[in-house]
């Protein structure tokens, strides 16, 4: 629910300058306007162009653009995707309560919007090459922002989102190898099957695309497809649940009909920068998860849909039961140890930009305020490009802020206890990296 | 067993040979070389004896010696050779007994030129048959009683060690377990068995081990079931001893519609038990052979031959369902009898469908195969005495995959258990991989199989790079796909059975997913700590930080983790990351021991004045700390470094 109290999404807008040719035509350049008041035609174009001419009056300073200007009552942030095309979000603070937006995590926000879209429709300028005219360029994109607005939660921005982190499931290398044991023999076996992502409990397993793909799939799966499942079919979960079946989420409901499944644009393995385009299927049963990315180049019959589906009811029951089993409390094989509360009056959260995993106990109770959170995006945005940092900070209610970067990896933590020395937060924290980091390179105090 | 010919021979027909020659030779064939021996005839008897393997052959006085094991020939004069029973040299081949009578037998020693003889006890009856058991031991088999002798050749003196009282129809006898076995009462189906130790001092070396009665079909009216030394043989399988009875059905006996052979297991532990019944499914004549620890049974009729194997079994297996499981499978050792420990009877089928020994040629022209004139011996010894031919029956290791319908894990089992079951088991894998013909789960279960069999030497992890996944990885046209899963699979089994895996596997997967680019599942891979830690990986993942930029992380996550700290800095060292060398060795509290030139090399080297300012600026701390005074020891081997800051930021 939206609070007045709460920072508004204010506009999102998508242009394309090269596409006004003629004075006086400079609509045309609008290729999706999203306002929150009613706004004219004449008000879109000159917001256009006030965003058009910030990005071109910085660019002479610098060789990166503008990413996002601060105004008294407003926050926007800029993103170029690619050539030409500039994505503009723009956000309104309430005249009362919050009154604080992070850019790093606005802008993180286009970020993905815009590699979602790119992963369901392909780059904006792939698409606007392919489609008839303008027109229906312009009702794809209205057709993907348009509802996808609604998901954005400009508010709860926090830490998290700019990094666009995965969690993966913490498994021995036994569990994880018959996990692979299954991915790669029905690869093997379903040889239109390119690529597979598995799943347990929203945690990842395996992945067998990059890193970005990866990223973008996980991000969908995990703020949009899985809760857009739970809310339409969640009375029938709940009423099948004792037969425990697999389902597709996405993908072939009923053999009969027409096999319904997205088609996705992937980086992965791409050549000469052409997407490989694959249909996406995404199974569940129980707690496991899997997606299988079925070649799009290829057509696959329904006998083969068929037999893939007998496969897959006949050996996910088993391998949920083998991961259940071995997620066990102790279980630790990532190279980050689990967490054990070394001390309740510390909350963290680490991420690794290689590999974005991240682990978070931001939110156990009692948790981290958002002036907390606010400040850890700030000290993250300032961190950003640094290759090692140690940051300590004492706010003005009297709580140490500790933010060290190593490497790849980042450790935010937060040590709740008033009125501590700065000797004993960096012992605290000493021990907590200790800890964390039995396993992994971290660089200590 | 030891006379070759009946005069049912001579009445024989020859049957002509119209069967198309085989070209190549098939599964079962019989030696190239066979002993050639004259032709029985009733002037010419023949004789051969199973313990030293020998065909004698006689003509008049005079006695040819052929020897199956070595294939040498000696002849010698023997009186009154026409009137021989048996014939058989002692182990050490010092005496030659012969048996010319039913109450005697008659010792030769061929060194000194003497005879002297035995004869069988009063009361004990017609001698059967005798056979030396070791060290110039022999034993009688008389219709009334076993007698066991030990016979000093020199003295020409034969000494009685044991006898026992016993109705004998008949007996077999096992050369390689010297173990006896006769049968006894009107039906004969109650077995003594007996059993010749090696001698030890002071102690009788034959043992006479429990009773057992043979099951035998129903008696009829007219006909009582009987059982009958043609019925019997003695196999061994792995080392150990079996009993074989054929059992067919009796005229007009419904119930019995085919033969089928038990077998019982002979240990000198405990009681004799039938333990399996191998189901024949046809009647007709038979004979049996062992060939590689498998059991050939020969149909006259058909003119073909059954192989059975009781270390084997086919399970079902499922198409769809994997095999998922976290937990080894189940360790066994070779043999792996697939026999029960709780008394029950396990049936076997042939393994295969029965095939036809492959075709021989004698002087260029076919022989006729499983003739009535073969006689087949333990093992695989058969003699055709009708054109005097001695062969041995072989198995083609290399065939069998041909022949076999099964599933390729069943395969593999089945050949683990021949005896050069190597080059079989690795063509077979090449050819799987190469032609990438199974799936990669049937080429897993494979793996699972090979590794837990309990034998360090069984198929190394060499071996199988050399022979199965070299070969595959050296072509360039295969998908690095499978290659990829394909290695996992292996590192999976290898895993699973707690083996310690070589590291040019890892160093083989980390290649072929950087080439293929898949660098985020290599990321993966290192995180779930599926490849094991080792230096030499470690060191792989850090020279990968050009084609892979976190791989130097994961490389020193590595080297944290084997407490490598001196590998650590000299990686950060090594990429000019001083400052972060510098405060791991002093979050190690290696403060005051680190090597001054070492961090002050690295810190020129990165072309940064403000590193250097920095690192220099660090160790004058330190000197000044430990020492009260900002300079450098000569012995540290700054000078150099001394020179360089001086000319850079003298002014300062």
């Amino acid at each position: 629910m939206e609070k007045s109290s709460d920072p508004l999404l204010h506009n999102l807008i998508l242009f394309n300058p090269t596409l006004c040719t003629k004075e006086g035509q400079e609509q045309e350049k609008i290729l999706f306007y999203f306002a929150r008041d009613e706004t004219s035609e004449d008000a879109m174009v000159r917001q256009v162009g006030l965003c058009e001419g910030m990005i071109n009056f910085t660019q002479r300073f610098s060789n990166n653009t503008c990413e996002a200007l601060e105004t008294k009552n407003t926050r926007q942030v800029y993103y170029g995707p690619e050539p030409d095309f500039w994505m503009v979000l723009t956000v309104r603070l309430p005249e009362k309560g919050c009154k604080f937006v992070s850019n790093l995590t606005l802008r993180a926000t286009l970020i993905t919007s815009y590699n979602l879209f790119k992963l369901f429709y392909g780059p904006f300028s792939v698409l606007m090459s392919k489609v008839e005219d303008i027109a229906t360029f312009r009702s794809k994109l209205k057709k993907f922002f348009g509802p996808y607005r609604t998901t954005l939660k400009i508010g709860e921005n926090g830490i998290l989102d700019h990094v666009c982190g995965v969690q993966y499931l913490p498994i021995d290398p036994n569990t994880y190898l018959c996990c692979q044991r299954f991915l790669n023999s029905l690869r093997d076996q379903f040889s239109p099957v390119l690529y597979t992502v598995l799943l347990f409990k929203e945690k990842l397993i395996y992945s067998g695309l990059n890193k970005h793909d990866t990223q973008v799939l996980y991000y969908y799966l995990i703020n949009i497809l899985f809760p857009a499942h739970l809310e339409t079919s969640g009375m029938e979960v709940i009423s099948k649940s004792l037969q425990t079946l697999g389902r597709y989420l996405n993908g072939p409901d009923n053999f009969d009909d027409n096999i319904k499944a997205s088609r996705l644009h992937l980086t992965t393995d791409s050549k000469d920068n052409q997407l490989t385009q694959v249909f996406l299927l995404v199974y569940n049963n129980q707690d496991t998860t899997i997606c299988l990315m079925i070649d799009a180049t290829k057509s696959c019959t329904k006998t083969f849909y068929k037999t893939l589906n007998s496969c897959l009811t006949a050996n996910i029951p088993t391998l949920d039961h083998i991961v259940s089993k071995q997620v066990a409390p102790k279980a630790s094989s990532s190279s980050v140890a689990q967490y054990t509360p070394v001390n309740d009056n510390i909350r963290y959260l680490l991420y690794n930009y290689d590999n974005l995993a991240y682990i978070s106990t931001l939110h156990c109770q009692p948790s981290v305020s958002a002036t907390f959170t606010r400040i850890m995006c700030d000290i993250a945005a300032d961190i950003r490009d640094k290759r090692d940092a140690d940051i300590v900070v004492k706010t003005g209610s009297d709580i140490w802020i500790s933010a060290r970067k190593s490497k790849s990896r980042v450790l935010f933590a937060v040590v709740l206890q008033k009125s501590i020395h700065y000797i004993s937060v960096v012992e605290d924290i000493r021990k907590l990296s200790l800890h964390l980091f039995n396993k992994a390179y971290f660089s200590e105090c | 067993t030891t006379l070759l010919y009946t005069i049912k021979f001579e009445q024989c027909e020859i049957v002509c040979v119209t069967c198309a020659m085989a070209s190549s030779t098939g599964l079962l064939y019989l030696s190239e070389n066979p002993i050639k021996f004259p032709p029985v005839t009733r002037t010419t008897p023949v004789f051969y004896d199973e313990t030293n393997q020998e065909i004698f052959a006689l003509d008049g006085d005079v006695v040819t010696v052929y020897s199956a094991k070595d294939g040498s020939e000696h002849s010698l004069t023997i009186d009154n050779a026409v009137n021989i029973i048996s014939i058989k040299y002692s182990v050490d081949h010092s005496l030659l007994a012969v048996q010319r009578s039913n109450q005697s037998v008659d010792f030769l020693n061929l060194q000194e030129q003497t005879e002297f003889s035995q004869n069988s006890r009063k009361g004990s009856g017609n001698i059967i048959g005798f056979n030396w058991t070791c060290q110039n031991q022999i034993v009688f088999i008389n219709h009334n009683g076993i007698e066991f002798y030990q016979v000093n050749g020199k003295q020409g003196k034969v000494r009685s060690i044991k006898a026992y009282s016993i109705n004998v129809n008949w007996f077999v006898y096992s050369p390689q377990f010297c173990v006896l076995v006769v049968s006894s009462t009107l039906s004969g189906n109650v077995l003594h068995p007996f059993y010749f130790k090696t001698p030890q001092q002071g102690s009788t070396n034959i043992n006479r081990l429990p009773k057992f009665q043979v099951e035998l079909p129903p008696s009829t009216p007219t006909q009582r079931s009987q059982l009958h030394e043609r019925q019997v043989s003695l196999l061994t399988l792995h080392g150990k001893l079996f009993l074989a009875v054929t059992k067919s059905p009796q005229h007009g006996q419904e119930s019995y519609k085919t033969t089928e052979i038990g077998l019982y297991v002979l240990t000198t532990e405990s009681n004799v038990n039938k333990v399996a019944t191998l189901q024949l499914g046809i009647t007709g004549r038979f004979a049996v052979n062992c060939v590689d620890n498998m059991i050939v049974v020969h149909h006259q009729n058909s003119k073909t031959s059954m192989l059975f194997d009781i270390c084997w079994s086919s399970p079902a297996e499922s198409n769809s369902v994997l095999n998922l499981t976290t937990t080894r499978t189940p360790a066994f050792k070779i043999p792996n009898f697939n026999l029960k420990q709780d008394g029950s009877i396990t049936t076997f089928r042939p393994i295969m469908q029965p095939m036809a020994i492959t075709q021989f040629l004698h002087d260029g022209a076919p022989c006729e195969l499983y003739s009535s004139s073969w006689v087949v011996f333990q093992p695989g010894i058969i003699i055709d005495a009708k054109i005097g031919l001695l062969w041995e029956l072989k198995m083609s290791v290399g065939k069998l995959s041909q022949h076999m319908v099964c599933s390729k894990p069943a395969l593999i089992r089945l050949l683990l258990h021949r005896r050069s079951y190597k080059n079989t088991i690795f063509c077979t894998l090449r050819s799987l991989v190469m032609t990438q013909s199974s799936k990669l789960s049937v080429l897993g279960d494979i793996f699972d199989i090979l590794n837990s069999v309990i034998d360090d030497v069984l198929v190394t992890q060499d071996e199988m790079l050399e022979e199965v996944f070299n070969p595959l990885l050296c072509r360039d046209e295969v998908d690095p796909n499978y290659k990829i899963s394909l290695i996992t699979e292996y590192i999976r089994s290898l895993r699973l059975h707690k083996l310690r895996i070589s590291y040019f596997f890892y160093e083989i997967i980390v290649g072929l997913l950087v080439r293929c680019n898949q660098l985020f599942r290599l990321h993966q891979l290192v995180q779930f700590q599926v490849l094991g830690d080792s230096a030499p990986l470690a060191c792989l993942l850090l020279s990968l930080e050009k084609s892979y930029q976190p791989a130097f992380l994961l490389g020193i996550d590595m080297l944290k983790r084997l407490k490598d700290t001196a590998g650590i800095t000299d990686a950060l060292l090594k990429k000019h990351d001083v400052t972060s060398a510098l405060q791991y060795a002093c979050s190690l509290n290696q403060e005051d021991s680190m090597e001054s030139a070492k961090f002050l090399q690295s810190a020129v080297d990165s072309g940064d004045n403000v590193l250097f300012y920095t690192t220099y600026q660090f160790f004058v701390a330190r000197n000044e700390r430990l020492r009260k005074s900002p300079e450098f020891l000569p012995d540290e081997g700054v000078g150099e470094f001394v020179t360089l800051y001086k000319a850079l930021f003298s002014e300062l």
